[in-house]
Parts: structure tokens; C-alpha cells; sequence
């Protein structure tokens, strides 16, 4: 889905992107990843993140932006550097299901834990979340468009909504 | 960790022969449980990145399979097995399983996903027999999981599980043939904890 003629920005498993310009920010097929998209509706800057696993090793040399807490750190300190306020970001939160029916516990649990470990960085940081469809058992393709803050979200070939 | 970039083609080889003797083994079970004659092309060797599998196979494809844990019985080798097929595949193994005519299928209910789990376990059997046969490991699966969504989707908790530990993952495309039809097939290995670097030892020992 893509109203308009707007260029697409596809957003990688453990990256981030920000946008300044109108755009869509896209992360597909979200499974136990979460699809974080924040924005600043006063100047118009957004960023989505594709995350991977909830909170980063101690190792130094393992820090990521396939982590939670790495990912949403940095984008929020880069968007702040892009002249974003705090006050003025919101955020819309996607993606964390639990796509096996069965598997090994750590498996089974990791999309619920990356969705509390972005409620929980998001409450600290003090970013409301407006938004959000995660959870259950089907992994979902998100489109943030920057112009307006809505959220496209498409599981599979046959439902699809908007947040 | 293991240089990934640096597998030359003896390995790719090496893989071939391993997948193709499990083309073999998956063949003839195939023809025996569906009375067709069933066969399955030699597959392709890929060796990819962790983060590039939905990529490869379509991100946006449905697809179809099982995904099972498979462990070797000295507990030096273990990871995840995922066999799928893209869902029109998938629709063509219900109608050869239930002997109905082909196209016949358009959505998967629970008759169907009992049929496709069927073909994605004897699948991943024919790997472990392969890997028996070629390099005289015994790999166990444990019960499969079923599932039937995006490709990319699927492959997160996948990734989530090994990401920290391994970098790229083994995968077999190959082909189901027969009179009537034609369909792709993946079996894609995601090796834990040290398991690919063991197997490539392995290889190595086997055949070099």
C-alpha cells in the first residue's frame, strides 16, 4: 500500500532510519521484532527501528542496534541532534508476536519480551505511546508514513489496518 | 567467529553432495508415501548472511513448514532446521497428499497443515539421514513446529535465538518434480553456538 508517490525507505532487521523529508519508513515482516516508529509532528522528523532482541550484553563490543535499548538510545540522541524535542515525540509501536506454536522457552517468550523492553525504554525516555498493534501469532509489515505520523500495518496477503 | 566470506567453493561443494544425498533419501520417501514418482533436483548451496534469508526466499512470500531443533547426540552440533515451501507449493503438497487433482487446493486448513508437516518432517529427517551417511553424525530432531506466514517473519525468532553467536546460516533450494507439477522447496540450517564451524570441520575430514 502506498498512497501517493511517496519514495520508501526499507528499514533492515536490527537497523534504524530517520527521515526528515516526506517518506515512508518500511519494516517487513515483523515477526517477535518490533517495529518502532517515533516522530516529532512539529518538524516533521521521524525514525523507525527494527528490532531483534530486547536489552544488550554487557560486552561493550556486543552493542547493536539489533537491541532494544542500543536502537532506541541512539535514534532518539540522532533525532534530538535533528532538532526533535522530547516533549514533542510520539511513539507507535509494532510487531512481537509469538510465531511458533511450540519451541524451546527462550524462543517462545521473545517477542513478548522485546515488546516490554521498548514499553519500558519508552516509559524512561518519557515518550507516550499513541499506538500500537502487537502481539498474537502473525507477523506484520508496517509503513510509517513521515508526513503524517500514520502507520500502515498488512499481516500476511489478507487483513490490514491503520494506526 | 568464523569468517564467513572466506567459504570457498570446497565447502559449497562439500554441502552439495551432502544435500544431494539428502535430495536422494527425501526422493525416494516422498514416491513411497505418495505412490508418484516424486524427484527432487540437486540442490542449490547457499551460504548466506543471518539477516539476508527472508531476503532470498521474498520477504513479503507466505510460506509454509515446519521449523525444528536438531541436535547431534555429543552435544557439539545443534541449531534449527526449517524446511518450508512458498504457499502455492504448499497448496500443490496437500492436493499429492489427500490424491486430489492438482489445483484442486486453495487454502490450508488442519488436514492441510498435518499434510505439509508431513513433507517438511521427511524433509528434515532426510537431511539428518544425509548428514549420517556422509559424515557419520547422528542428529536428532526434536518435535516439529508448524508454521505458515511471512518468510521474514518466521525467520525472527530464528535469528533471535542463534543472532548472538553466529553469523550465517546454510541453505538447500532445491525442487520438487514430477509429471504434474513442479514447485520450489528450502531447507535452511541455522547453526548454534559453534555448530557450523564443527560441521565445516567435518566436511573437511570427509572429503578433503
Amino acid at each position: 500500500m502506498n498512497e501517493g508517490k511517496n519514495p520508501v525507505t526499507p528499514v533492515g532487521i536490527g537497523e534504524y532510519r530517520i527521515a526528515h523529508n516526506p517518506t515512508i519508513l518500511r519494516a517487513m515482516g515483523l515477526g517477535s521484532c518490533v517495529g518502532v516508529f517515533l516522530f516529532d509532528e512539529k518538524i516533521k522528523v521521524s525514525g523507525l527501528a527494527h528490532i531483534l532482541l530486547p536489552d544488550s550484553p554487557n560486552d561493550p563490543k556486543k552493542r547493536s542496534s539489533k537491541y532494544a535499548d542500543v536502537a532506541l538510545r541512539e535514534m532518539i540522541r540522532e533525532m534530538e541532534e535533528k532538532g526533535c524535542k522530547r516533549e514533542n515525540l510520539k511513539a507507535k509501536i509494532v510487531g512481537g508476536a509469538q510465531m511458533f506454536d511450540f519451541m524451546d522457552n527462550e524462543m517462545l517468550k521473545i517477542g513478548e519480551r522485546n515488546i516490554r523492553s521498548v514499553r519500558s525504554i519508552l516509559d524512561d525516555e518519557n515518550i507516550p505511546t499513541i499506538a500500537e498493534d502487537v502481539g498474537e501469532n502473525y507477523g506484520r509489515t508496517m509503513e510509517a508514513y513521515t508526513s503524517d505520523g500514520r502507520v500502515h500495518v498488512r499481516c500476511g496477503t489478507k487483513r490490514e489496518k491503520w494506526i | 567467529m568464523l569468517d564467513w566470506k572466506k567459504l570457498d567453493e570446497f565447502y559449497i561443494d562439500a554441502f552439495r553432495e551432502l544435500g544431494n544425498i539428502g535430495a536422494g533419501h527425501a526422493g525416494s520417501s516422498l514416491s513411497e508415501l505418495t505412490g508418484k514418482d516424486i524427484k527432487i533436483a540437486v540442490p542449490q548451496v547457499k551460504i548466506l548472511d543471518i539477516g539476508d534469508v527472508g531476503e532470498e526466499v521474498g520477504e513479503d512470500v507466505i510460506v509454509a513448514g515446519n521449523v525444528t531443533l536438531v541436535k547431534d547426540d555429543v552435544g557439539e552440533i545443534n541449531g534449527y532446521l526449517y524446511t518450508f515451501f512458498p504457499e502455492e507449493g504448499a497448496l500443490r503438497i496437500i492436493d499429492i497428499l489427500m490424491g486430489m487433482d492438482m489445483g484442486t487446493t486453495e487454502e490450508i486448513d488442519e488436514m492441510g497443515r498435518s499434510a505439509i508437516s508431513e513433507v517438511s518432517n521427511i524433509l528434515a529427517s532426510s537431511f539428518c539421514d544425509a548428514c549420517a551417511d556422509f559424515l557419520d553424525i547422528v542428529l536428532l530432531p526434536d518435535p516439529p513446529s508448524f508454521c505458515n506466514d511471512m518468510s521474514s517473519a518466521l525467520v525472527d525468532p530464528i535469528l533471535a535465538s542463534v543472532a548472538e553467536d553466529e553469523e550465517v546460516v546454510v541453505a538447500f533450494v532445491t525442487r520438487f518434480e514430477s509429471e504434474e507439477f513442479g514447485f520450489d522447496c528450502y531447507l535452511v540450517f541455522f547453526p548454534k553456538s559453534g555448530g557450523l564451524e564443527k560441521l565445516l570441520g567435518l566436511l573437511e575430514e570427509m572429503y578433503r
